[in-house]
């Protein structure tokens, strides 16, 4: 061959093969997540370290010195579970009061100014099964933050001119919601659902509120505030012979007060009431919820780990993205609300006057739905990765870690019962996922359909859904 | 019934009193205590790709998971004339599928909805003209893109693609503010590189489908959180009054009548002119190898071209000339805010008058709670927002107060001036200010 031409064919030949190797680098991304080969994820839930006092109250540490910040909180088994219900605005009040009534050694403006002087953050709160006493702060602040934080733990002042303060914003409080329409639905499903004055219905009036006074208020703390119900947790920047030290000395002495409030729950019996309910309202848009009791289920239920998963592939990933792709809703979903007692399926959402039968039509047809079409792999999967991640989430901070452990212990929830959920959801199939929604997701004899809106645009529509009778309820003036 | 109105009182030039504040709280903070950053941001690694996007990633390997967040310069306040709510309209299709994910045939789909920008620009056209529009034509065009919607709908694969994003994610979302769009999720660690597709693939090829549909849904959203909410609604007219000319006098979401006119070439258009990536800047928290993210940054971003985005907007608002009020009536409870001129992030008051913000209303030891709350027991509420959610240009500083039934607005209002002069004549003291700057530093720990 000519030299000139081999050269040349050569260089043609060098040429090409540059580009063939050089491809751009964008042709080789992929383009879609499923050509993805992602590795497994592999989690292993963090565990505070047990300890105790030598006074004996159990406290949980958990360390973390990336950031100078510690919380010391003190958690105890309290709250509106355990009451009857003529004794839960005193349980609402004694949980506002708490911090903003002082303590015995500062009013509460010294309290106060102490609490901005520091950069501390100091809380109480109650809620149905579970109240608090915390301080967060930046670690340096330690010796002088916790004994604050002991006063108001064990001699919260409940200053009089509070006292009245907090009843007076309640009531406002109370009164907010005849401007709320989405707290209006609530308030008015809860008691179709579980009757007129029962856990979860109950609403605080004018005077009720004006009928507590200090003396319940101390009584209900002084009976649920004690050594024996509390765990400590201490979460952050902190080192722990130091702070289990401080903590003796805090505590070491606390004795109890008065006589104790049983911890056994409050019984009682769910009075639900089925049917078509229109509530007449002026606001911009309806509000719908749907939904029945599904007493059998508990956070402690074996199926309750499926039942999570149930919920976000059916809520979430058929409602929402079906009520939202039809422009019916900004937000339509469904839930499985699970308690310590019993729980509740719903659908809420909120649209247009003109469009509340089509909303509706198509929350029930996607759940009745699911007999005939079950939820797939992928939804499972795709609902799987979201549960787990809220655990996942759950253990981000050293705090979190922390009050989740402390709070099972105090729900009486057995001692592998986080480990045990996690298990639970990682390894649901979608035939025992699909095996449940044929238990708990039908619409039918036993279902509540409420809708707070206009009746003239609404009551034909509702009507000829052919749910029922549509029975109207009077709009009530809340707090007044 | 709510009220809210901007300016001073007593014919004294607007912001005199703020101005005169913001001077003797430079003046005290002039010695600077000099605390230096957390240790934390030490660890943060800045870079930025050929193309303009900037990228930070700070690993932090506590728990298996990643939080991504991507901002782009681009919210309210660059809605182009006559697009209200563009900005906020165009991050709801930010959802809606690229062109491999939500589609059963991309081509067939386009040609479909080339025609749906058309008829449905007609449409937006023709009800523009308001009272002067034809309903036959509108019905026609209704009829016309009802169709075209339709036959598109048998190409679509409705909602693949946040369903697509949720099999590997814990939780995603976006917002839009005054300022920015925000696009963000939080993800188990293993699941990086599907987060590095996801958003590069939607950042270079989104698709405007379901863009008529999802109009409704953004109507039902300003019905659910605005219309039906008296305080939110009074915040707009607050805003309203406070700008006359500058973008942030309209609200984030549009009103109704500016969202039933958004068209689909709208939303192209302002995809094109700001979503380039040299207006975007990435941030990732979490699980992740430094190195290795590089890499997938480099792969997935890298290529995307570099395209000028359009500057902000021009307009410039004028010197406000006399107090302004504004009076809502919804609702049973009574609100007040009042409003006054704010100043440029850059400038230095702007800090200084977040600090009279903090002296104003920030717990209960601050004057205005301590007055209005505990003293005298005239509002349920109150709180001060000194130029909060106006990030790129100066906003207001608000005040904002819940009434309680036994005082009148006026009453309270004369209170709250009464507290403003009483920064002027009994200024903070050092020692509160160092509380105040204190408190800043430590709580700003937790945010981290």
């Amino acid at each position: 061959m000519n030299s000139r031409i081999s050269c040349c064919l050569g260089a043609g030949l060098f040429v090409l093969a540059i580009c063939l190797t050089a491809t751009p680098a964008g042709s080789e991304t992929p383009r879609h997540p499923a050509d993805l080969d992602l590795s497994p994820l592999t989690f292993e839930r963090p565990e505070p370290v047990r300890t105790e006092l030598p006074c004996g109250i159990p406290v949980l540490l958990f360390e973390n010195h990336d950031l100078p910040l510690v919380t010391v909180t003190a958690r105890l088994q309290m709250g509106t579970r355990y009451l009857a219900p003529d004794r839960h605005t005193a349980c609402h009040l004694l949980s506002r009061l708490w911090k903003d009534g002082g303590t015995k050694s500062q009013t509460p403006e010294e309290l106060e100014a102490r609490e901005a002087a520091l950069g501390i953050t100091l809380q109480a709160w109650v809620g149905s099964m579970i109240g608090y006493v915390s301080v967060s702060l930046v670690s340096q602040d330690l010796p002088e933050a916790l004994p604050l934080w002991r006063d108001l733990l064990r001699r919260p002042g409940f200053a009089a001119e509070r006292l009245e303060r907090a009843k007076d914003r309640m009531l406002k409080d109370v009164q907010a919601i005849n401007d709320n329409p989405d707290r209006l639905a609530d308030l008015y499903f809860a008691r179709l659902l579980f009757g007129e004055h029962t856990p979860g219905a109950h609403e605080q009036t004018r005077a009720g509120i004006e009928a507590v006074d200090e003396q319940e208020i101390r009584a209900l703390y002084s009976g649920f505030v004690r050594p024996e119900h509390a765990v400590i947790g201490v979460a952050g920047d902190f080192d722990p012979d130091e702070i289990v030290a401080q903590l003796e000395r805090l505590l070491g002495d606390w004795t109890p007060m008065g006589d104790p409030l049983p911890r056994e729950p409050y019984t009682w019996t769910p009075q639900s009431r089925p049917g078509v309910y229109l509530v007449p309202a002026e606001f911009e848009q309806s509000q719908i919820r749907i939904g029945y009791l599904v007493p059998e289920m508990t956070t402690v239920s074996p199926d309750y780990p499926a039942v999570r998963i149930l919920e976000f592939a059916l809520g979430y990933g058929r409602v929402f993205y079906r009520t939202r792709g039809d422009g019916l809703s900004y937000g339509t979903g469904t839930l499985f609300e699970v308690g310590e007692d019993f729980s509740r399926f719903y659908g809420t959402g909120s649209t247009g006057h003109e469009k509340v039968d089509d909303l509706i039509a198509a929350v029930r047809e996607e759940v009745n739905g699911l007999r005939d079409t079950p939820l797939s792999a992928p939804e499972v999967e795709m609902s799987r990765t979201f549960v787990v991640g809220t655990v996942v989430q759950d253990c981000e901070t050293a705090r979190e870690v922390v009050v989740d452990c402390i709070d099972n212990m105090l729900r009486d929830r057995p001692a592998d019962y986080a480990e045990a959920h996690l298990t639970g959801l990682q390894k649901t199939t979608v035939d025992e996922i699909g095996a449940l929604a044929d238990l708990y997701c039908q619409f039918g004899d036993s279902t509540v359909i409420l809708v707070i809106g206009d009746p003239e645009q609404v009551s034909t529509p509702l009507a000829e859904l052919n749910l029922g009778e549509v029975i109207r309820l009077d709009l009530e003036r809340f707090g007044e | 019934m709510l009220q809210s109105w901007t300016g001073s009182r007593r014919g004294r030039e607007p912001g005199w009193v703020l101005l005169s504040a913001g001077v003797i709280l430079l003046l005290l903070t002039a010695t600077e205590t000099g605390a230096s950053g957390p240790a934390i941001f030490d660890r943060v690694e800045e870079y930025q790709l050929d193309n303009g996007m900037q990228f930070q990633l700070l690993p932090r390997p506590d728990v298996p998971m990643v939080t991504g967040y991507i901002l782009f310069k681009v919210g309210n306040v660059d809605n182009p004339p006559g697009q209200i709510g563009m900005a906020h309209m165009f991050e709801h299709m930010a959802f809606k599928g690229t062109d491999r994910i939500g589609t059963r045939d991309h081509e067939a789909e386009l040609a479909i909805q080339d025609s749906v920008a058309v008829v449905g620009a007609e449409l937006a056209n023709e009800m523009g003209k308001r009272e002067f529009a034809s309903a036959e034509r509108v019905d026609q065009f209704r009829g016309l893109l009802d169709a075209l919607l339709e036959r598109q709908a048998e190409f679509i694969v409705p909602m693949e693609w946040p369903m697509l994003y949720d099999g590997y994610t814990y939780n995603f979302n976006a917002y839009t503010s005054q300022d920015f769009t925000v696009y963000h999720a939080t993800l188990p660690s293993n699941n990086l590189e599907a987060w590095m597709l996801m958003e590069s693939e939607r950042l270079q090829h989104p698709s405007f489908r379901e863009f008529y549909t999802e109009r409704d849904v953004v109507m039902e959203e300003r019905r659910e959180v605005i219309e039906d909410r008296p305080q939110r609604v009074a915040r707009e007219l607050m805003q309203a009054l406070a700008f006359t000319v500058f973008p942030y006098c309209n609200p984030i979401i549009g009103y109704m009548g500016d969202i039933e006119l958004l068209t689909q070439d709208q939303a192209e258009t302002f995809y094109r002119d700001y979503y380039g990536p040299a207006n975007g800047v990435a941030a990732l928290v979490g699980d992740f190898d430094p190195a290795e993210a590089r890499r997938l940054i480099e792969a997935y971003f890298g290529d995307i071209p570099a395209r000028p985005c359009r500057p902000g907007p021009a307009m410039v608002e004028p010197p406000q000339q006399g107090q302004r009020r504004g009076i809502h009536r919804q609702g049973s409870e009574r609100a007040l805010y009042l409003a006054f001129p704010g100043y440029h992030p850059t400038d230095r008051r702007h800090a200084v008058a977040r600090l009279l913000g903090s002296v104003l209303s920030r717990d209960k030891t601050s004057r205005l709670d301590k007055r209005l709350d505990l003293q005298e027991g005239a509002v349920r509420s109150i709180w001060t927002s000194f130029n909060g959610g106006f990030q790129r240009y100066a906003g207001v500083f608000i005040i904002c107060a819940k009434v309680l039934e036994d005082f009148t607005n006026e009453q309270v209002e004369d209170m709250i001036w009464e507290e403003l002069e009483r920064v002027v004549s009994e200024p903070v003291t050092a020692e509160k200010l160092l509380e105040i700057q204190t408190s800043y530093r430590k709580k700003y720990y937790f945010t981290l």
